[in-house]
């Protein structure tokens, strides 16, 4: 077949932030098959958690991924109190809440200045980067670190917000208005990056339930469904929230629901700040029971499922984690398929892939192509 | 000021992706570390190597790859716990790495979970012999910080709490004679502060210190020794002196009424192993000053 060539991205490659392996099948410039390949970032961390006591495997489910470890700390948590048959305090829910809409804030803007950083607009990248730094230092503010906050543990959380901290919230709350605003404005249908990835990598909504898509990649395409709203866990129950949905189904759809998440996400925060009720942060374990326990969350990129087999000691049996990546990767099947080449990166980004949490397995998912592996300078796509 | 800038090439071993974001933010405006190094997306362009992660079953050759393909002179900065000693996934069956013993000789080691961006700018500033300009606001460590443990000589009494709690492994003691050594490894901790959260003694604090390099793996060993103290009978080490004197003094703050009369007995008692303690007169003893100090109370 004329023009038939195969192109491999990765895994170490300037639009991959993570290490994977992509292989594309071009014809005359148009992608026909894609081939996934992960496994670059498995470490066997469900296996580690059965060599853990409870308390012990909260700082190995954190660190299953480095931008969303509230997220995985918060499902493993929920789950694991189950387990240990502990009643959460109210005050150590609401902490739990605001540090996952931090972090929530954080996560999404930093993908959307990777994508703007993908479509050439670097003016926004820097932008959004530094603006970004005052959600980082708030963070750092709340836990001691950046990044792994180590704020949940089983039981509640470990760090109390003391009524400085609030007011510290609440006025980066204030300050971060402006460049969320900025965000959907750069996303509109004619805004700067709105304007190069509208239309492209559709996704409808059937094929987004059928593909098993979740999060912001299945609420861009017009489903309704986050988990916390349809199944409230911490102190989800009581906030009011918009659950953010967007029908074209395509890149600047998934973008955009990010976008304005983010302010759902202030809202939420500047309410829990609010009610922050106050009593204990922590409560005790009890006895560990035998049975299985599933406990579920939303995390910036989409539902995360936490599934433990307790066994009546003081580990886990079995931990089993369903990451939202390892959901989506599955539609870069429909989204590839038939887009032009220069568009790859913004769909490759669109679900705003997190390999680390992904690779607890490997999956090959298309027809062999003819073996050419070209280099990567011989790709064709620089910017969109 | 460089006049050149470093060519960087980063190298993704099996990272979780937090330090690979917290590089990407050391070089964003607001930390100067641009102005030092750039990042090319080419191995053979490159001087200098960056690895996060431990290196798993496919990465490890990848990164050996790549390090045979950089530029002389061939620096490797290894960042964060696990690109250091696998860090809390050391114990995993798929991890082959940490970078040394690949065969990787490293240049600078930058711990923490990750390394804070002004960690990583200190670190490239050392390597390319420049000043730091700390005079920014993000420069001063807010409350709460979470850094580099250290012990407290004074207060250390060596029960191994933090060696028990601690979910690495980070934090281990060795008995070698009549000393017992607890020695925290700064590449191997994670920075979570269980052990700054269980020490009955206080006395691990986490510093609230930016400078995390090293340019050996040696030098983050920090250590504290207590003597050990040998049992009254038959001469086996079995805990240290401080530890006793602690179990004694929180004894007399719970129930000091009762036991300030018995403290005499309670100290011979405790200055026998347990397995002497467990001996048939040592044991009818015990029970007689368990049950006096039942009645007293």
């Amino acid at each position: 077949m004329s023009g038939r060539k195969e192109i491999v991205i990765g895994p170490y490659h300037e639009y991959l932030l993570e290490p994977e392996r992509i292989k594309l099948v071009v014809e005359d410039g148009i992608v026909k098959d894609v081939d996934i390949s992960l496994g670059y970032c498995h470490r066997g961390i469900e296996k580690l958690m059965t060599t853990r006591t409870y308390k012990q495997a909260v700082f190995l489910s954190e660190r299953i991924c480095g931008i969303c470890s509230h997220a995985h700390t918060t499902a493993y948590c929920t789950t694991a109190e189950a387990v240990l048959e502990i009643d959460t305090p109210e005050r150590g829910l609401y902490i739990r809440t605001i540090v996952a809409e931090i972090e929530r804030l954080h996560s999404h803007f930093l993908w959307l200045a990777l994508l703007a950083h993908g479509v050439g607009e670097h003016e926004a990248f820097a932008y959004i980067m530094t603006e970004r730094e005052k959600v980082m230092d708030l963070l750092e503010l709340i836990s001691g670190n950046r990044v792994h906050y180590a704020v949940n543990t089983v039981g509640g959380v470990r760090r109390d917000i003391t009524p400085k901290i609030a007011e510290k919230i609440m006025s980066t709350m204030n300050e971060i208005k402006p460049l969320t605003q900025y965000c959907i404005d750069m996303l509109d249908e004619n805004g700067p990056v709105g304007k190069k990835v509208a239309g492209i990598g559709v996704m409808s909504y059937d094929e987004a339930i059928k593909l098993g898509a979740v999060g912001p990649t299945l609420r861009g395409s017009g489903v309704k469904s986050d988990v916390r709203a349809d199944d409230p866990y911490a102190a989800y129950g009581e906030l009011s929230f918009e659950v953010v949905v967007e029908k074209d189904g395509d890149v600047r759809a998934r973008s955009m629901v990010r976008a304005r998440e983010n302010m759902e996400s202030i809202s939420m925060i500047e309410q829990a700040v609010d009610a922050l009720p106050s009593g204990p942060i922590i409560a005790e374990p009890g006895e560990p029971t035998i049975g299985e326990y599933v406990g579920r969350g939303e995390a910036p990129r989409g539902e995360l499922v936490y599934y433990i087999r307790a066994n009546g000691t003081n580990m886990p049996e079995r931990v089993k984690v369903r990451t939202p990546t390892y959901a989506n990767v599955f539609t870069y099947t429909k989204t590839l398929l038939e887009a032009r080449l220069e568009h790859v990166r913004p769909i490759l980004e669109s679900i705003d892939p997190c390999y680390a949490c992904t690779d607890r397995l490997v999956i090959i998912d298309a027809k062999k192509g003819e073996k050419r592996i070209l280099s990567i300078s011989d790709l064709p796509f620089g910017t969109v | 000021m460089a006049e050149k800038k470093l060519r960087v090439f980063r190298a993704d071993a099996s990272s979780c992706n937090g330090c690979d974001i917290e590089i990407l933010e050391a070089l964003l405006p607001r930390f100067k570390v641009g102005q030092y190094i750039e990042l090319v997306y080419e191995p053979e362009q490159a001087e200098a190597l960056v690895i996060t992660g431990g290196a798993n079953f496919k990465t490890a050759e990848e990164v050996r790859a790549i390090y045979e393909k950089l530029k002389e002179p061939k620096i490797v900065i290894c960042v964060g716990s696990c690109a250091i000693s696998k860090g809390i996934f050391a114990e995993g069956y798929s991890m082959r790495g940490p970078a040394d013993k690949l065969g990787i000789p490293v240049t600078v080691f930058i711990a923490g979970c990750p390394p804070r961006p002004q960690s990583v700018a200190q670190a490239i500033a050392s390597l390319l012999n420049v000043e730091v300009d700390t005079s920014e606001d993000y420069w001063s460590v807010p409350e709460g910080f979470r850094g580099l443990p250290e012990f407290d000589f004074e207060k250390c009494v060596a029960c191994g709490a933090c060696v028990n709690s601690c979910p690495t492994g980070a934090m281990s003691y060795e008995d070698k004679g009549t000393v017992r050594t607890v020695n925290v490894n700064y590449g191997l901790c994670i920075y979570c502060a269980t052990c700054e959260e269980i020490c009955p003694e206080e006395s691990v604090k986490l510093t609230g210190e930016y400078k995390a390099w090293f340019k050996g793996k040696e030098e983050m060993l920090n250590g504290v020794e207590v003597p050990l103290k040998k049992c009254a009978n038959c001469g086996r080490v079995y805990a240290t002196d401080k530890q006793l004197e602690a179990c004694i003094r929180r004894l007399l703050e719970k129930a000091g009424k009762v036991y300030e009369p018995l403290l005499e007995k309670v100290e011979k008692l405790m200055s026998y192993c347990p397995d002497c303690r467990h001996s048939v007169e040592n044991l009818r003893a015990g029970k007689a000053l368990l049950i006096k100090a039942a009645i007293s109370s």
